[in-house]
């Protein structure tokens, strides 16, 4: 059930009249309702996923307080390696033996031995990415005695499979969450009305921006580079780098916005990512509930900078952040440029504080070429992402370097589109808090014209239900 | 105001209004054409489904009336005038079997409608003979439709001759198949939009320009690789079922108000309803997969024997000819009619059989 469909609409409409009226004073009949209808937006997807996503649950439900039992140190890891074993177990069979099977195949073959290993015969459930992460933060915070154990399955149920951010996060932390289905969360006043807001924020970055750049200029241009000019095919790593981000920002507003109408409030995911002056400023700002997650739980657990090489911590992380977006060596070599980068600016700034120099600050223009130089390598290196495999993204850079193609079919929508999205980007924060308050102050005969205005603005530039990029992983 | 019951105030206004703008559709689609949910509501529905044939049709013995279209069946549901229950000695039946184009969409009488104008013609020519010329056209038709409604409404009428203008409706098929392809997923039933929404198919036809890509599509489908085999054996069910009733039959290719020698702003202008309902195919697919139809046609009634009239060719194109991107005008249509009928003529087809050879298998 894609947020975009008319399913979702009629779901969410009797969901949210059934919460903020008779269930509202009733906090326990009201998680019961929210885990149901959770369990029921994920069958949407495959029924036959439930079982997973109920398996995960209860390994992590039964092994929270075992944990937090434990009287010996060793007792505690045996327990957190049971825990962590039985969801990344999961998690690997679905999302990687195939990739692992490949690999050996092609190992083998390598040193001459007929015969191939057949691949697996498995799909991969929408979200269990996220929802397994989830569900290991809670027993990594129980280890690590940041939360306590939960005694209401219900409540630890619907934690992992709360379903505006079942499919693709943000990645909610037990601490912050549980705390809120324990109904330690005051709602302000107008909290239906942001989250309104936010949902249509959503929408027009998903529908009226995301979709039309992979239409007019994304798809096309990595479906035949070689069709296309080298200019064209820059313009479309561009568009690609504004599309992925209004697409999974898009999402994260929809799914914040969905959660605070009823009554929840989930964390942010973003920070104007395209104004980092560094690669490691840019995961700071990007998809901040997984990289924090990475940080948090992988590089602090490696030893981070206290402990060991903080260079092979580092990129140990991001291979794995590359490796978690999806299985296939071009999301190691993703990790793996991002990780060099980080390295490389981690090293340049242990140089210049030996120097006795100060972190550079930078200031107007100097500022502004910063922040293209960032965006750049953030959009380069994304060739290894967009282009489904290691030869798709050497195919890609090949064409660009062939300047004898004069090829330029971009159209004014799409260009119009494009300049949108970057003017969207680089406004200042302040205006978003300024429109949602233009927004709330609204009659609501007003906001139900914009709202129908923009469902019928959103059906004229959709060209279908393209599908959230980040639900595949 | 704020709070909750603000928020859900402005979500019944815009459920409200929402309604208002598909309310004011339908009322204006029931005034121009005599069709909308009204129809529904009063079981008087355009098209109703023949539980015994087994095929939509026309509401029969009906006036589907509206400012911009009046549409006038016979018992049979179909758009033309009542059959004598007795077929006369001298009397000759020609039946023009097809989809949209030959029921006429686009054509604001029945009187203006290709059936109507062949029959005026041939009225004209034969003066002591009476002509029945019988519309047997059903929007939305595929091939296999199309053989159904020969076989068991048009056969029992005793057709002197057919006249087969298929329509380009199986190729939207390809799109439809294409959109199927995660068929290992086990979704749980989904609610749709309901199909009678004017609002969101009036939007979505009429920013097609919006949704025009300069460059090749990702998703559009390369018409060579497309799986022609189940159109060709369609093509073949009607032609063997026509020939195995040794009834004589003039096959004519499907024509288009856009062709390839046009300025490309006029061809994507003339196009876009083909190119709304075969989304999966761009403008140069668009233009391939029709021709290579058409070819399969014309071939397939060679290898029957059947004489084929290259309608493709000989209608001009343009929205003189042309109501959108295959369906033909008022103009059109009598373009067509007197194609036919020149045709018939030089084939002598009405002092004799079409096929001298007719009863040659192939």
């Amino acid at each position: 059930m894609s947020f975009q469909s008319f399913h979702f609409l009629v779901f969410f409409l009797i969901t949210l009249v059934l919460i903020r009226t008779w269930l509202w004073k009733r906090p326990e009949a009201k998680k019961n309702v929210l885990l149901f209808a959770s369990y029921y937006f994920y069958m949407c997807w495959d029924w036959r996923f439930l079982g997973l996503i109920v398996g995960i649950t209860l390994i992590n439900y039964v092994i929270g307080p075992k944990i937090a039992g434990a009287t010996s140190s060793r007792a505690k890891k045996g327990w957190l390696g049971l825990s962590l074993g039985a969801s990344l177990g999961i998690l690997a069979y679905f999302k990687y033996a195939n990739f692992f099977i490949d690999s050996m195949n092609v190992l083998l073959s390598g040193f001459g031995v007929e015969g191939q290993l057949p691949l697996l015969n498995v799909l991969l459930p929408v979200g269990i990415s996220f929802y397994t992460f989830q569900s290991i933060s809670y027993t990594l915070d129980i280890y690590r005695q940041r939360t306590e154990p939960v005694s209401s399955l219900r409540d630890f149920a619907l934690f992992v499979a709360f379903f505006p951010q079942l499919v693709a996060g943000p990645i909610v932390r037990a601490s912050h969450f549980l705390p809120q289905l324990q109904g330690e969360h005051k709602e302000e006043g107008n909290a239906m009305e942001t989250g309104f807001a936010l949902i249509i924020r959503g929408f027009v970055k998903k529908v009226a921006i995301a979709d039309v750049l992979a239409l007019h200029i994304v798809d096309p241009a990595f479906a035949n580079p070689s069709d296309y000019s080298p200019l064209f095919l820059l313009i479309g790593i561009y568009a690609y780098s504004y599309q992925v981000y209004m697409d999974f920002s898009g999402y994260t507003d929809i799914a914040r916005g969905v959660a605070r109408t009823l009554g929840y409030e989930l964390q942010i995911n973003f920070n104007r990512p395209y104004k980092a002056i560094s690669v490691s400023d840019f995961w700071q700002r990007w998809h901040i509930s997984m990289s924090s997650f990475f940080r948090d739980y992988l590089y602090f657990g490696l030893g981070g900078s206290k402990y060991g090489n903080v260079y092979r911590n580092l990129l140990l992380t991001f291979v794995a952040i590359g490796v978690w977006h999806g299985a296939g060596w071009n999301f190691v070599a993703y990790g793996f440029c991002h990780g060099g980068f980080v390295c490389f600016e981690r090293w340049r700034r242990g140089r210049r504080q030996a120097a006795g120099l100060r972190e550079p600050h930078y200031r107007g223009v100097g500022l502004a070429l910063q922040i293209f130089l960032i965006f750049n390598v953030i959009a380069f290196t994304r060739l290894l992402f967009r282009g489904g495999s290691l030869e798709g993204a050497v195919n890609y850079g090949h064409a660009m370097l062939d300047f004898s193609n004069t090829v330029f079919p971009v159209d004014v929508v799409g260009l119009v589109v494009l300049l949108v999205a970057v003017v969207f980007h680089y406004t200042p924060d302040s205006w978003t808090y300024d429109w949602k308050k233009v927004y709330c102050k609204l009659p609501s005969m007003v906001q139900g014209g914009l709202i129908v205005t923009l469902v019928f603005l959103l059906v004229a530039v959709s060209s279908g239900q393209a599908p959230f990029i980040y639900f595949q992983f | 105001m704020s709070g909750p019951r603000k928020v859900a105030l402005s979500v019944v206004w815009a459920l409200g209004l929402f309604l208002v703008a598909e309310f004011a559709l339908q009322l204006r689609s029931q005034i121009r054409y005599g069709a909308s949910v009204f129809n529904v509501l009063s079981a008087e529905t355009t098209y109703q489904f023949h539980e015994d044939l087994q095929l939509k049709l026309l509401r029969p013995s009906a006036v589907i009336q509206g400012s911009q279209a009046v549409i006038e069946t016979n018992s049979m549901g179909l758009r033309s005038p009542e059959l004598p229950v007795e077929k006369g000695k001298s009397d000759l039946r020609v039946v023009l079997l097809g989809a949209s184009s030959v029921m006429g969409t686009y054509t604001r009488a029945n009187e203006e409608i290709v059936s109507y104008r062949l029959e005026a013609y041939l009225d004209e020519a034969f003066p002591d003979r009476r002509i029945d010329v019988i519309n047997a056209g059903i929007a939305g038709y595929g091939l296999q439709d199309q053989r159904r409604m020969f076989e068991e409404l048009i056969v029992p009428m005793k057709p002197d001759l057919l006249i087969w203008y298929s329509g380009f409706n199986d190729i939207s098929g390809y799109c439809r198949k294409q959109s199927k392809s995660d068929a290992t997923i086990r979704r749980l039933p989904q609610l749709q939009l309901p199909s009678w929404l004017l609002s969101i198919e009036l939007v979505t036809k009429n920013s097609l320009w919006l949704r025009t890509t300069a460059a090749s599509k990702q998703d559009v489908i390369d018409p060579e690789s497309i799986n022609l085999e189940r159109y060709r054996n369609d093509v073949d069910a009607l032609l063997s079922s026509v020939a195995l009733r040794k009834i004589p039959m003039l096959v004519a290719t499907n024509a288009r108000s856009f062709r390839s020698d046009m300025p490309m702003q006029m061809q994507l202008a003339l196009s876009e309803t083909a190119r709304y309902y075969n989304s999966c195919f761009d403008l140069a697919g668009l233009h391939k997969v029709y021709d290579r139809h058409n070819d399969i046609l014309a071939e397939r009634a060679q290898a029957y024997n059947f004489p084929v009239l290259k309608m493709d060719q000989l209608v001009p194109g343009g929205r003189e000819y042309f109501g959108d991107a295959t369906h033909f005008s008022v103009k059109g249509s009598d373009y067509v009619a007197r194609l036919i009928f020149r045709e018939l003529q030089r084939l002598h087809a009405l002092e004799g059989p079409v096929r001298t050879a007719a009863e040659k298998q192939p």
